[in-house]
């Protein structure tokens, strides 16, 4: 059985780290399939020139493979481009079957126009779908699977792997790349109303996976950064503290490690302890808002004045970071963002730039079922037009104010 | 807006990044190379005098003040580069048709506004100043008649003298009064509040 992984990426170079591990875990159990695995550059799309055209581009790709089952892997970026591609395929490929996952499905979009859905995460579904293909499962025992039965939706149970150790390790190769990305651990013990994270099962990989795994890693591979893919890396300190000794045993001092992070759980003594490292430590952390009723709304709680402390003593150490707002979140209005901006501005002395994100609605998440919150396309995860606290007109003054402070500040 | 501190460069005695040094005649130009200044506050006749001193000094923030309707577009454009910030503060009394579109060089334009007539035109030029991408501040306006947070005088302290009516408004303090305008006392803006709000022990630079 031939089958073709499509994903979408700035760039094509990156690891296909999801693809990766459902094809590693799958081919454990079938090992007569033949399984393509090809990402596209998304970064020229809207040229007219014909050649250019990136729908034009996978489509061709596909045709000239022959696969019998296409998988795409779809994202907030990517949605439409796969909207399209599928329809191409509909129209010129009709004898393939088409299966579309990712992060950004909309699980109750009955008008979707691929043959099936996977919702969550891919490994044991997409094992057990080519089992049903294969003709040893009913469609109705492949595990988050969705798909249409005269006309109606129907939705399976979701299952995942609960023991993350049985995923093999999917860098299997050697190689350079600028980035690589790992997991230790999957899901969020928070549930920000935003996040689509928010509602997963927390599992980690043991240490003993993870230290095989590292050192496979920089045995096989030369790379300049690498990140840690895990939704709030310091939520437990002491496996935090192992991993990065496990790193360090491998790391010279250029390289970036990049985290990500909840800033109200640092502390002095853990600030401390990450300055130490010889590599170069980057954190990402997002506030969101500074304000009250916003942060309620969004039920992303936090002590201000932890994060403030935390702050100035980042700002003194050799830890570099980045700390994200959010704009357009609902309860949130011009004013409030701009209060939030006056924290970030005012404290985050280390960063140089005023990093707010918009407000993307996205499927899965609990605001997802918030009927007040338009955003730009119905079905796929898109950017937030209106809340009942803001219009679009406010939302793209935001824009604007935000654009000219980031001028300001690199003048300043 | 960053917070900034106009200074009249004479005066000047800390040169921190939140001074913005205010030029008041040709005579004190070369003052900006003997003190180092990155950042002035400069009447367009004074630039226009002094223009190749100015740019041969990398200004970084260029705060011009338009004083004259027929004001020379083409040296603003001049001293404009990608590494300095030009903000100017327009009188809406010299604004014309296409000006906003001659001006989208500029990374920040403050419409000074002085009467009702002014204030409906620059509210029927918002949506098309926005779609040149600059982010529309007022000036001169009390903060009852337009949202504060458009309002200049909200991010640098520049206040003026007010009616007693004026003294029980949560504005009170950064507001300008404008006699020109009827003014509506506000008593609740606990966004507003929360911005005045200093923290102690931090640099502010908003």
């Amino acid at each position: 059985m031939k089958i073709l992984f499509i994903e979408f990426n700035i760039q094509d170079s990156n690891f296909p780290l999801g693809f990766k591990y459902i094809k590693k875990y799958t081919t454990q159990f079938h090992k007569d399939l033949d399984i393509t695995i090809k990402q596209f550059s998304y970064g020229k799309r809207f040229s007219y020139e014909v050649n250019a055209n990136l729908e034009l581009k996978v489509l061709a790709f596909i045709s000239k493979l022959k696969p019998d089952i296409v998988a795409f892997s779809s994202y907030i970026w990517s949605s439409n481009i796969i909207d399209n591609i599928i329809r191409g395929i509909k129209l010129s490929l009709p004898d393939i079957s088409i299966l579309v996952g990712g992060v950004e499905i909309n699980y109750d979009n009955s008008e979707f126009a691929a043959d099936y859905l996977i919702q969550g995460e891919g490994e044991l579904a997409f094992k057990r779908f080519i089992d049903y293909k294969k003709g040893n499962l009913s469609i109705e025992e492949v595990p988050s699977l969705i798909y249409k039965k005269n006309g109606k939706l129907v939705k399976n149970k979701v299952q995942i792997i609960e023991n993350l150790d049985e995923l093999p390790f999917p860098y299997d190769g050697k190689g350079y790349y600028p980035s690589i990305k790992i997991e230790s651990t999957r899901g969020c013990i928070f549930n920000c109303n935003y996040c689509y994270y928010a509602q997963r099962k927390v599992r980690s990989f043991s240490m003993r996976y993870m230290k095989k795994a590292i050192n496979k890693l920089f045995n096989n591979y030369t790379f300049d950064n690498l990140t840690f893919l895990d939704a709030n890396f310091n939520v437990k300190e002491e496996r935090m503290f192992q991993l990065l000794d496990i790193v360090q045993k491998y790391a010279n001092k250029e390289l970036k490690i990049h985290l990500e992070f909840k800033p109200e759980l640092l502390n002095e003594a853990s600030i401390k302890k990450l300055s130490q490292y010889n590599f170069h430590i980057f954190l990402e952390m997002g506030l969101q808002s500074s304000d009250k009723e916003v942060l309620k709304e969004c039920n992303r709680p936090y002590d201000i004045n932890k994060i403030r402390n935390n702050l100035n003593l980042l700002n003194i150490s050799k830890i570099s970071y980045n700390i994200d707002l959010m704009y357009g979140l609902p309860k949130d209005n011009f004013m409030k963002f701009i209060n939030s901006a006056k924290f970030i501005i005012n404290n985050a002395t280390k960063q140089n730039n005023l990093r707010a994100h918009h407000f993307m609605l996205l499927n899965g998440t609990t605001f997802y079922n918030n009927n007040k919150i338009i955003r730009f396309d119905k079905n796929n995860s898109s950017m937030v037009i209106k809340t009942p606290s803001q219009d679009v007109y406010e939302l793209y003054k935001t824009k604007l104010f935000i654009d000219t402070i980031n001028k300001e500040l690199k003048n300043y | 807006m960053l917070y900034k501190k106009e200074v009249d460069i004479k005066s000047l005695k800390n040169n921190d990044k939140t001074v913005l040094a205010k030029l008041n005649s040709i005579d004190e130009v070369p003052l900006i190379s003997q003190n180092k200044i990155r950042k002035i506050s400069i009447d367009l006749k004074i630039l226009k005098n002094s223009y190749e001193h100015i740019k041969k000094n990398n200004i970084k923030y260029i705060r011009l003040l338009i004083n004259n309707k027929e004001y020379d577009l083409e040296l603003i454009k001049n001293i404009k580069s990608k590494n300095n910030f030009i903000e100017i503060i327009l009188p809406m009394k010299y604004y014309y048709e296409s000006l906003i579109y001659e001006l989208k060089f500029v990374d920040r334009i403050i419409f000074e506004i002085d009467t009702e007539k002014e204030l409906n035109l620059f509210k029927n030029i918002e949506k098309d100043i926005i779609l040149n991408e600059i982010f529309p501040y007022t000036k001169n306006i009390p903060m009852c008649i337009i949202k504060p947070e458009q309002c200049f005088e909200l991010f640098c302290n520049n206040s003026n003298k007010k009616p007693k009516s004026c003294e029980k408004c949560i504005y009170y303090q950064r507001c300008h009064y404008n006699k020109n305008f009827e003014i509506q006392p506000i008593k609740k803006d606990k966004d507003y509040e929360r911005f005045i709000n200093k923290d102690e022990d931090i640099i502010h630079r908003i």
